[in-house]
């Protein structure tokens, strides 16, 4: 019975090995070019780039700008898609929905396998995580470009770098000199400020979490940069306070940031265990602002990030910074995406849901 | 089965603790007076200690420091008081209140109540508390008779089960909004207490505390063995629910309002055995003060040293580690009382 049963199994093995197909070598020759990423790595990449997956959460919508649209697009973080649904992005390109998210977190962690399923002909990563996160994705063969998070000149190089590989080098041209324009504007108009005219802005990334950014950031940059001061300038990178930290500081004006749901009207209301608002200036006085939300999260580094500078630049620095941002956002939405923005779009941009009273950049009719 | 007769009143070899005729000890009830003493003083340190200087009747003390002051008031005597009972009890230096699972099942119910109704906060107590009881009945449940080790041993794997189950939910839940919540109260800290958590905690852990001081004597016994507490006409069965369904209490209902905070229901009772003794009659009022004194001062030391809140297990763990080392080479195993 049992030596039947093995020359039964042996000749089911035989058979199944007939059965394999037998796999032709392709020999494809494609066009490549040589990149040098911010980890200042040569990486080679194809030169007709068809599908990119982009780890950072910034990125994606960067890549959908600079391409004008998001065919290309094959992977984005999750954190990304939720900056996405149910704003400007989705209703600029709607196919983004269908743009896949589930081979990658928040903490950037990669499931290579499900990466190399999408078929990408380029990956885009941190490079200032840890090498933990590049784990695999070289070894079978795909090319990574790591971005650097920092500083004005890394968003610089981000335009640059993914302009290059999708072949839109004038766009991302453009798109760089109007930053740096928007930059030397800003810079001129608050060279005469002194510091007792500056207000204190402190900016929470988490909301109630007490996330906050201290020097090394590009919210402190920017804080400074628009003649204003951050509170959290003596810490280094992004550390979590305390609330009496927060009460010890007493600021004047508060940013609410976009990667969680923490809104004004929670800090007005004042019921969050554990923490009290109602003492500080700026609940006193009704100046904790969201950040606004256009193709991507305004407070973190983006494509958008000269609006964010006005914008918060009209919060604190009203005399200085006049123009109206509406009419700044609908320009460069029209410049530099060809989407004319209607007052309902802006209104959702600039989070005007939030505000009870007009902040000045809300259309009146409410 | 050991059939010698044990007289009442009689001193045993290295026990040191079944005096009764001894009706004052005043070394102990003086310490105690001491401890309290120091808990007084602590805590209104506590509040006057801070990133800011503000006067006694102001906001940030009432609203802010008095909650968390009180908060680690209720949970350092009742995890002190839960610690020294369970050493006893187990005739273990080594355990602690986690050891029955009851933390991870807490932190489990705690991390559900997140996951499913991450605003209503009464509703994720609820959960933790019940999370905690779950654990330690499942525990009892599989163990029904068994000696102290197989107790400790179920525990600890109901622990782990409870634990991976807390990581299932860690790994489903939305990372921008659930998850880090979950991961704060995993982590153990008082910097969301509110009044309101204040009340749902305080009721359990004070009788919990309670009901441990009434079984004293009964862990002295207990503490010699199932045949001697026998002989010595206590219940052991019922007694040992009695104390296990105390420290459930305790520690459930801490976890859900602090989340998990390690390493006091350890130390906090071998530093009191040290200064009073093995005698659970002045141990655990020793524990509860001392406990309820550490925690204060381990709070506020993460609430003023930095700008930014250090987590409350790394003060813990790491004073709490070496003042243990330092005590224990300095005294050895002798205040154990057993050779």
């Amino acid at each position: 019975m049992k030596k039947s049963l093995c020359l039964l199994l042996f000749g089911i093995v035989l058979a199944g090995c007939q059965a394999i197909p037998k796999q032709k070598t392709e020999v494809v020759v494609k066009e490549t070019q040589v990149v040098a990423d911010q980890r200042n790595k040569a990486v080679v990449v194809p030169k007709d780039v068809k599908s990119i997956v982009a780890v950072p959460m910034p990125a994606a919508s960067l890549i959908a700008v600079l391409d004008g649209g998001v065919n290309r697009l094959a992977g984005i973080n999750p954190a990304s898609m939720t900056a996405a649904k149910g704003e400007i992005l989705e209703e600029m390109y709607p196919e983004i929905n269908a743009v896949a998210t589930h081979f990658t977190n928040p903490a950037f962690e990669v499931n290579v396998e499900e990466l190399t399923k999408l078929n990408p002909d380029v990956v885009f990563q941190w490079s200032d995580r840890g090498e933990g996160l590049y784990a695999g994705m070289e070894e079978v063969g795909l090319p990574v470009l790591g971005l650097t998070y920092g500083t004005q000149a890394d968003l610089t190089a981000w335009i640059a770098l993914i302009g290059k590989v999708l072949g839109k080098e004038q766009r991302a041209a453009e798109l760089i000199s109007y930053q740096e324009k928007i930059v030397r504007d800003i810079t001129e108009k608050t060279a005469s400020l002194s510091a007792t005219t500056k207000p204190k802005v402190l900016y929470l990334s988490y909301g109630k979490d007490l996330k906050t950014a201290g020097a090394g950031t590009y919210n402190d940059m920017y804080i400074e940069l628009i003649g204003a001061e951050n509170v959290a300038h003596g810490l280094k990178g992004s550390p979590t306070v305390t609330m009496e930290q927060v009460i010890a500081w007493n600021p004047d004006i508060i940013i609410l940031g976009n990667f969680a749901n923490t809104r004004p009207a929670d800090l007005y209301k004042d019921t969050i265990p554990g923490q009290k608002w109602s003492g500080i200036r700026a609940v006193k006085n009704k100046r904790v602002y969201r950040a606004p939300l256009g193709t991507y999260r305004w407070d973190p580094p983006n494509q958008e990030s000269p609006l964010m500078w006005l914008w918060l630049g009209a919060i604190a620095q009203p005399k200085l910074f006049t123009s109206s941002i509406r009419q700044t956002t609908s320009d460069f939405y029209a410049q530099f995406y060809a989407y004319t923005l209607s007052d309902q779009q802006l209104d959702k941009i600039l989070q005007c849901d939030e505000y009870e009273k007009n902040p000045g950049w809300c259309s009146v009719a409410e | 089965m050991n059939t010698k007769k044990i007289p009442v009143g009689a001193a045993l070899p290295n026990s040191g603790f079944l005096h009764t005729n001894r009706a004052l000890f005043t070394k102990e009830v003086g310490w105690l007076l001491m401890f309290l003493l120091v808990l007084l003083l602590v805590f209104t340190a506590s509040l006057l200690m801070g990133r800011v200087r503000v006067p006694l009747y102001s906001d940030v003390v009432l609203q802010l420091r008095l909650p968390r002051a009180l908060a680690s008031l209720l949970i350092g005597a009742g995890l002190g008081t839960a610690g020294a009972s369970m050493q006893g009890l187990f005739r273990n230096p080594l355990v602690s209140p986690s050891v029955l699972g009851i933390s991870a099942g807490a932190g489990f119910g705690g991390a559900l109540g997140i996951y499913l109704v991450p605003t209503f906060t009464l509703g994720i107590l609820f959960l933790a508390f019940m999370g905690g009881f779950l654990a330690m009945l499942l525990t009892y449940g599989v163990v029904r008779k068994g000696s102290p080790i197989t107790v400790v041993l179920v525990g600890m794997s109901m622990g782990a089960l409870f634990t991976a189950l807390t990581s299932i939910i860690k790994f489903a839940a939305d990372p921008t909004n659930k998850l880090p919540s979950i991961v704060f109260l995993l982590m153990g800290g008082l910097s969301g207490i509110s009044y309101q958590k204040l009340a749902f905690a305080a009721g359990p852990i004070c009788l919990g505390v309670f009901g441990l001081l009434l079984a004293r004597w009964r862990i002295n016994v207990l503490s010699l063995g199932e045949a001697e507490a026998h002989t010595l006409g206590v219940k052991a069965t019922q007694w040992r629910w009695w104390i296990i369904g105390c420290i459930t209490l305790i520690v459930a209902a801490s976890v859900s309002i602090a989340g998990v905070i390690g390493w006091v229901g350890l130390v906090v009772p071998h530093i009191a055995r040290m200064i009073v003794g093995p005698d659970h009659r002045a141990l655990i009022p020793a524990s509860a003060l001392l406990g309820a004194a550490y925690v204060i001062l381990m709070d506020t030391l993460a609430r003023s040293v930095a700008a930014t809140e250090i987590p409350l297990s790394i003060f813990t763990t790491i004073i709490g580690a070496f003042v243990f080392l330092y005590l224990l080479s300095r005294a050895g195993v002798r205040s154990w009382g057993r050779d």
